[in-house]
């Protein structure tokens, strides 16, 4: 293991990569949400057309320059090339405000308000949302007054009123929209970070000619397997320690320029209520993790064909557990015995259940997991193959 | 008279990879001290009976064994007394001459001042004592040889196999290596397998030489033995003679 840590550790691109990259790509992963679509660093402009013979409409676009983070071009009329300016994001939102606006709301009518938004930019779309609740603000005080003069309450349009309770541990979201994204950061970090040197330690050896010498010599197989998966934990401990402080580090840039509200911007940052589940399958993702890369790089017979192995592995680890996520929870139960991948999405299921019978048995599995692996890795080294010429 | 037991052995050796039969009943002994060649062309068996000796392979039938240790039956004793010197240097190139030997060492067994003054010395034989502190990534393809014949020696094994280990070596680099392994070899009275299709090395070096082709053995003698049966001169005409023979047949 001494032989195999002097190596990891005198690969200093490796290291840096393992550190740097979470530790940088996650603020700006979550800075980039952020620096898109909130209005504290670029204002939404609105670009507004008032016909409106009567106040009503003034008093929105008053609402509307009023509030934080809005820039408001009132304009004479829509020009012809709206549309362009919407898509190079001159202007976020349009809308025309048409001359019998306050005399419909007056009347008792409805007044239709012409709104135009860019729906291939998210940004446009936030902007017109958020537009949108101002709008409808104001409807709220018109609806009042309506309902007033006719002696009705409010609750006459609404009949139902809905009481959500959440079932389970009740653990929220801490943060971000997205916090639940950060393990799965975790697993492909944690993955990318092990993969290069883990390759290198095992197609690399062979293809160097150093496994012929290794196997030849009185270490077993054994305990050359477990050398090599020593040696690559600490960088995937590394990694996951740069993920996590990447994390939080993207949480605090955007709180620091942003204030508290700084974390609804946040798509993607720590969630510190996964922090108890984290510490219980970090060790296990991380030797499942190093034995898969090793099985990879044993069972393949060249580096080009290790290296299309792992592609295939990466996709499916993240597009696969990306996806999952979006499933109904009785299908995601069982994908949350599959090994790696679910360990991404155990964590969710603990964040309602805690340490449910459930999420213990689920957590069994995957360390029975770590077993097969490790068999597996051990049936690889012992077949003839591996010091047999590459076809 | 009591005939000295063979440090190698091999009876009747047969490898099959699927279809194709790699090594086809090969029989020959190595004594203590002797170096014995195998000779033959690509794809004659060399490479896979050196494995098999190794324990990287195990002979589908036949036998054999290294100091009376069959390679299928107790595989680590006969890893321990093995030094080999593969085709590729198989040296870790971002550990430093020292610590390439130091890890072997420790492999083999041994341990702190033992390794360590086993390793000055052996730099020293191979001339490599002033770049033991440099990477090998840094060295020559001759220094990296001489290196992996030390690696081979560090444990001071009783049987040494080296295939093919002057290859891709310039002329004064392998004469380097092999007056060194003549040196080694004859001092220490190890017993060597020695797997070449360089004839002016195997003359050189070898006691005797086994020549194989297509798996199976087609002489066996001294140098001069060969000769005088394929009444030719040299052991690249003698090889030529008895594989076209071989052919013939």
């Amino acid at each position: 293991m001494r032989k195999e840590a002097l190596e990891v550790l005198r690969d200093r691109r490796a290291l840096l990569s393992a550190t740097l990259l979470p530790l940088v790509l996650m603020p700006v992963v979550s800075q980039l949400s952020m620096l898109g679509m909130s209005p504290t660093i670029a204002k939404y402009k609105l670009a507004v057309v008032n016909d409106d013979s009567g106040p009503m409409a003034g008093l929105i676009v008053q609402m509307f320059t009023m509030a934080n983070g809005t820039e408001v071009v009132t304009l004479d009329a829509l020009p012809a090339d709206i549309g362009s300016k919407l898509m190079d994001s001159t202007y976020d939102v349009a809308m025309v405000f048409p001359a019998n606006f306050s005399s419909n709301i007056a009347s008792g009518l409805q007044s239709r308000v012409t709104v135009m938004s860019y729906p291939g930019s998210t940004r446009s779309l936030i902007a017109l949302s958020f537009f949108e609740q101002i709008v409808y603000s104001f409807e709220n005080v018109v609806v009042a007054q309506r309902l007033a003069s006719m002696q009705l309450s409010p609750e006459f349009i609404n009949p139902i009123a809905l009481n959500v309770t959440s079932v389970g541990k009740g653990g929220t979201q801490e943060s971000s929209p997205l916090g639940f994204m950060g393990v799965f950061f975790l697993v492909i970090f944690v993955f990318s970070a092990m993969l290069g040197i883990g390759l290198e330690k095992s197609i690399g050896e062979k293809d160097k000619g150093t496994l012929e010498a290794l196997l030849a010599s009185p270490a077993s197989r054994r305990e050359i397997v477990v050398g090599k998966l020593l040696s690559l934990l600490p960088f995937g401990i590394l990694s996951l320690v740069a993920t996590i402080a990447g994390l939080a580090l993207g949480g605090a840039i955007g709180t620091t320029i942003m204030g508290k509200s700084g974390a609804s911007f946040q798509m993607i940052s720590f969630d510190a209520s996964y922090l108890p589940i984290m510490l219980v399958v970090a060790p296990v993702l991380l030797v499942q993790e190093a034995a898969l890369i090793l099985l990879v790089g044993f069972f393949a017979k060249t580096l080009k064909e290790a290296q299309t192995y792992a592609s295939i592995v990466t996709f499916i680890l993240s597009i696969g557990t990306i996806f999952t996520f979006f499933l109904p929870a009785y299908i995601s139960r069982w994908i949350s015995l599959v090994p790696i991948a679910g360990n991404a999405i155990l964590q969710n299921f603990y964040i309602s259940e805690g340490f449910s019978l459930f999420v213990v048995s689920a957590l069994l599995i995957q360390v029975a997991y770590v077993v097969v692996l490790l068999a597996s890795v051990l049936a690889v080294m012992k077949a003839e193959r591996l010091v047999t010429a590459s076809a | 008279m009591q005939t000295e037991a063979a440090s190698v052995a091999t009876r009747n050796l047969v490898k099959d990879f699927g279809r194709i039969r790699a090594v086809n009943g090969l029989s020959f002994e190595v004594k203590a001290g002797e170096v014995v060649g195998l000779l033959g062309p690509n794809g004659a068996g060399k490479t896979t009976t050196i494995r098999i000796l190794s324990t990287l392979l195990q002979p589908t039938s036949g036998q054999a064994s290294v100091l009376g240790h069959d390679v299928v039956v107790e595989p680590e004793k006969v890893r321990s007394s093995e030094g080999i010197v593969f085709e590729s240097t198989n040296l870790y190139e971002k550990l430093t001459g020292f610590e390439n030997l130091e890890y072997y060492g420790r492999l083999y067994g041994m341990d702190g001042d033992a390794v360590r003054s086993r390793v000055q010395e052996l730099l020293d034989v191979v001339g490599l004592r002033d770049r033991a502190r440099d990477r090998v990534q840094g060295f020559s393809r001759g220094m990296k040889q001489r290196l992996a014949i030390a690696r081979a020696l560090v444990h001071d094994p009783p049987v040494l196999i080296l295939d093919e280990p002057t290859a891709s070596l310039d002329v004064p680099a392998a004469r380097s290596i092999r007056d060194l392994i003549r040196t080694t070899t004859a001092s220490e009275k190890k017993a060597t397998v020695l797997c070449t299709h360089n004839m002016l090395e195997a003359q050189y070096l070898c006691t005797r030489v086994v020549i194989i082709n297509k798996g199976m053995k087609v002489a066996e003698g001294t140098p001069e033995e060969l000769e005088r049966i394929s009444n030719t001169h040299g052991l690249e005409d003698v090889f030529l003679q008895l594989v076209r023979s071989e052919v013939q047949q």
